[in-house]
């Protein structure tokens, strides 16, 4: 028991041992950038330059200008059971993005954009979690502190289809991989060789995107990204047979996106957005695995799909040298998640156990999100450089929902509502 | 000054994600590394983004570099070979330069990614003897992204923040083992939370350029250690509640506790401050020189602490069957590393040059002391001094217009390292390893294409 509780011990020593690049989603829950995230977090038909980069890849490729921007983002949960707080790491972190028009000549002269989009959480690059089934967790909210990385490419295809641009992109993620073996060394003393890989894993992204003066559309898909923590531990050597433990779980999870949006200016200084967001959480498998080969697993979480309607609004206010932004938008983001309850554990395969329930405390709600922000640009060279200040606000308003279960296994159902506030700024110099 | 205050702002707001022991190691790019890293004065492509983050700013141009690069160890014991693992992977760079009026800044970005892996960690039993500077800190990603101005033409600044970060874990399991099945028997659950903390870092670079053919530089680059912090509890201290945990004996429960805690350090790179020239006495010929002092004194320990608290309630008929060993707390061992000076020198020769080709050679040298003392105690850091020739060649073409208006260039080098005996002996004739000898040589090389626009 000894050694395979400090076998347990060293595997999860192990894992802290591999620095992360790691999984992407506060952009999946705030949206990224200073102008898209005011906007109800769309972009997909009208994002340009960095932004573009999670939006839709395909808003590079009209890029004519290189842009670096960098900007702060931040906010806080405040999430209840039965009104007490429920204690949850507010995101805060660091933006960095970059766009940069290859200066190719002949036949691909203005015709290809690369991109750079990066979120680096404040306090921790990646917060990987894996609880116990009855534990209360916010599987879809507990998801902020993770580093983001992505970068993509944006074709202009401009001279076949004038107005029509295509993009790919990819976003990085890790997983981690590996073994524990533990034995009795030639002095009968403990010892163990651990080994592990942290291996990158790519979600790519691709999108398309047509302008025209007055309006556009755009079409973008992002894969699912995730990440894993994946430990073996083999005891061997020991008075007792000791199965092989498998320690971690699913860490970091975005669902399949598909996206479809439009805008429309009626006025050239006035921009209309029309979104609809849909996540494919479908596939989820939920975090926890069986802690041995043959053990039970975890009920399934058993979410389902719904569209996210967003609308969006921006109007411009400008003379020769400075332009005055204000923006504003409504997001509707359904919660996928049935409501804790009593649910059936699982086989390793993967069948229920119909006679084994437990209480599973998945906790999400449905959540209302406006969102406002405003934007400053400031004409500063002779050639057109432009130095861009944007600001943004976001409210989320989680829905009260009445569970099936309480916070205790005798408790009444439990209720969960809350709030959400977050907000950031960018700058960025365009040259 | 609105100019001004715009480039300041992205040169204060900048920073770097980066891991950074493979570049230590084997240098970035191929120009840079087949003139042994003696390129701290006047480095102007995007290897700049680790040898020195003023130079990304130097020429104004628009540069993207990709290649690929392979080091092989062939590193003995006792003439045994100790299988450290061979490295290879991408390098990416780019140098993206801007101007707003007359006010000249750029930003960079440096990336090496291992062709299997991110990265990867072995950790030894604490005995068996281990290539400290060569088994698993080359096996990680770099990533780092700089800026730097052009205050006035003959001076440059550049710099940056890394990131890292540490790790906190804490782990819990509960359930029972069934000691007559283990696998179908047992019914154990788990619960993990970490947190990959970030730390940062700072490298900072400048380069004087007094004449056309004279330059002068140094770089900084801050220390980090990758640390380590678990905290693992199995069952719970009173083996009642909803957390205990224990094993099943038939229809015996054996309830059972361990607490563990642990700190270690993984991975570390020593504060570094490197003076470098260059000069060119001719313009066809330039010949680099440098110095990096690396603060390897102050690396502490790759042995860390482990505090256990076992407790078992075994009953008198399961005696026999379940026997508790020793277990002991370790403490950290103390490295005793030193600090090291690495002189540099690379040599540059254009032999050809036209408005449509130029053809480059090069050669470079440098010598590396071990910071590691002889292991004469039971742990075995193992390390010895290296001796690294390198040589390289470039071709630049240059009438690629009007699809490329500028240049594409393609470089290739080879470095060979040699790792000359070093003798370990033991003080305790009865010591578990005993003496050896260490030594080896590294074969590395890599080949990188550059596209530049004017």
């Amino acid at each position: 028991m000894p050694r395979l509780a400090s076998a347990l011990a060293t595997c999860a020593l192990a894992w802290t041992l591999a620095p992360a690049l790691a999984a992407a989603s506060p952009q999946d829950l705030f949206g990224y950038g200073g102008r898209t995230s005011g906007l109800a977090m769309t972009g997909t038909s009208y994002a340009e330059g960095y932004e573009a980069v999670f939006a839709n890849p395909a808003g590079l490729g009209p890029s004519r200008r290189r842009q670096l921007a960098i900007g702060l983002a931040g906010g806080g949960f405040d999430l209840r059971i039965d009104g007490e707080r429920a204690p949850l790491t507010p995101p805060r972190g660091m933006t960095i993005g970059f766009a940069l028009p290859i200066p190719f000549g002949d036949v691909l002269e203005d015709r290809i954009t690369i991109g750079g989009a990066f979120f680096t959480p404040a306090e921790a690059l990646m917060r990987g979690t894996v609880r116990f089934p009855a534990v209360p967790q916010w599987t879809v909210l507990d998801r902020a502190q993770v580093i983001a990385i992505i970068l993509g490419l944006g074709v202009d295809l401009h001279g076949l289809v004038d107005g029509l641009h295509v993009g790919v992109g990819v976003s990085a993620l890790a997983q981690l991989f590996g073994e524990l073996d533990v034995r009795l060394d030639e002095t009968n003393a403990f010892s163990s060789i651990v080994e592990l890989q942290l291996v990158a894993s790519y979600a790519p992204t691709a999108g398309i995107n047509y302008r025209a003066d007055a309006w556009g559309l755009g079409l973008s898909y992002r894969h699912e990204s995730l990440s894993r923590l994946d430990l073996s531990v083999r005891a061997r050597d020991l008075p007792i047979d000791v199965p092989v433990l498998n320690v971690g779980g699913l860490v970091q999870y975005d669902p399949p996106t598909v996206v479809l949006e439009g805008y429309w200016r009626p006025i050239p200084d006035l921009m209309v957005v029309l979104n609809v967001t849909q996540r494919i959480w479908d596939f989820y498998p939920g975090p926890q695995v069986p802690t041995t080969d043959m053990g039970r697993n975890a009920p399934a979480p058993e979410l389902s799909s719904y569209p996210s309607p967003r609308v969006a609004v921006e109007g411009m206010v400008r003379d020769e040298r400075f332009e005055l932004a204000l923006r504003g938008g409504y997001a509707f983001e359904p919660s996928p998640a049935p409501p804790a309850r009593l649910a059936p554990r699982r086989t390793a395969s993967g069948e229920p156990i119909a006679t084994d329930l437990v209480p599973y405390r998945l906790l999400d709600n449905h959540r209302h999100v406006l969102t406002a922000g405003a934007g400053i640009t400031i004409h500063v060279g002779a050639a057109g450089e432009r130095l861009v200040i944007d600001a943004f606000g976001q409210l989320h308003v989680l829905q009260d929902r009445t569970h099936e279960i309480g916070r205790a296994d005798a408790g009444a159902p439990m209720v969960t509502s809350g709030v959400i506030l977050y907000g950031g700024w960018t700058a960025r110099v365009e040259f | 000054m609105r100019r001004a205050g715009a480039a300041w702002l992205l040169v204060l707001g900048l920073a770097s994600p980066a891991a950074a022991q493979s570049m230590d190691t084997y240098g970035m790019g191929s120009r840079s590394v087949a003139l042994a890293g003696a390129v701290t004065a006047d480095v102007e492509d995007p290897s700049a983004n680790y040898y020195n983050p003023a130079g990304i700013v130097r020429d104004g141009q628009l540069r993207i570099l990709a290649g690929w690069f392979g080091a092989h160890h062939e590193l003995t014991l006792d003439d045994e070979d100790s299988n450290v693992d061979p490295v290879h992977g991408l390098v990416v760079g780019l140098n993206v330069p801007g101007n707003i009026g007359d006010f000249r800044f750029a930003f960079g970005l440096g990336v090496h990614l291992n062709d299997q892996r991110v990265s990867r960690t072995r950790t030894l039993p604490r005995t068996r003897p281990r290539w400290e500077l060569y088994d698993n800190r080359p096996h990680r990603a770099y990533l780092s992204t700089h800026v730097a101005i052009e205050p006035v033409p003959w001076l440059r600044f550049g710099g940056g923040i890394g990131f890292l970060s540490y790790s906190e874990v804490d782990l819990r399991i509960r359930g029972t083992i069934d000691v007559g099945a283990p696998e179908r028997g047992s019914a154990l659950e788990h619960d993990v939370l970490g947190n990959l903390v970030t730390i940062r870092f700072p490298q900072v670079g400048v380069q004087v350029q007094p004449t056309d053919w004279l330059d002068f530089g140094a770089v900084y680059r801050g220390e980090y250690a990758l640390s380590s912090d678990l905290h693992a509890q199995v069952g719970s201290p009173d083996f009642a509640g909803d957390d205990a945990a224990g094993l099943t004996v038939g229809s015996i429960y054996v309830p059972a506790y361990l607490e563990l805690l642990s700190a270690s350090t993984g991975a570390y790179v020593p504060h570094q401050l490197s003076f470098g020239a260059s000069v060119r006495p001719i313009p066809e010929l330039r010949i680099g020189v440098e110095l990096t002092w690396l603060m390897w004194s102050l690396y502490r320990s790759a042995i860390g602490r482990t505090d256990i608290d076992f407790r078992i309630v075994v009953p008198p008929e399961l005696g026999d069957r379940i026997r508790v060993p020793p277990l002991t707390n370790t403490q950290p061992v103390p490295a005793r590393f030193s600090d090291r000076v690495v002189p540099r020198i690379g040599v540059e020769w254009r032999p050809h040059a036209s408005p449509e080709v130029a053809v480059d050679l090069r050669g470079g040298y440098f010598y590396e002391n071990s910071p590691a003392p002889e292991q004469a105690d039971a742990y075995n850091l193992v390390d010895a001094d290296r001796h690294a020739w390198s040589l390289g060649a470039g071709i630049e073409l240059r009438a690629l217009r009007p699809l490329l208006p500028g240049s594409l260039r393609f470089d290739l080098h080879l470095q060979y390292s040699l790792l000359p005996a070093r003798a370990m002996t033991k003080r305790s004739p009865i010591d578990p390893t005993g003496d050896y000898v260490a030594q080896g040589h590294i074969f590395a090389g890599g080949l990188v294409t550059e596209v530049r626009f004017e």
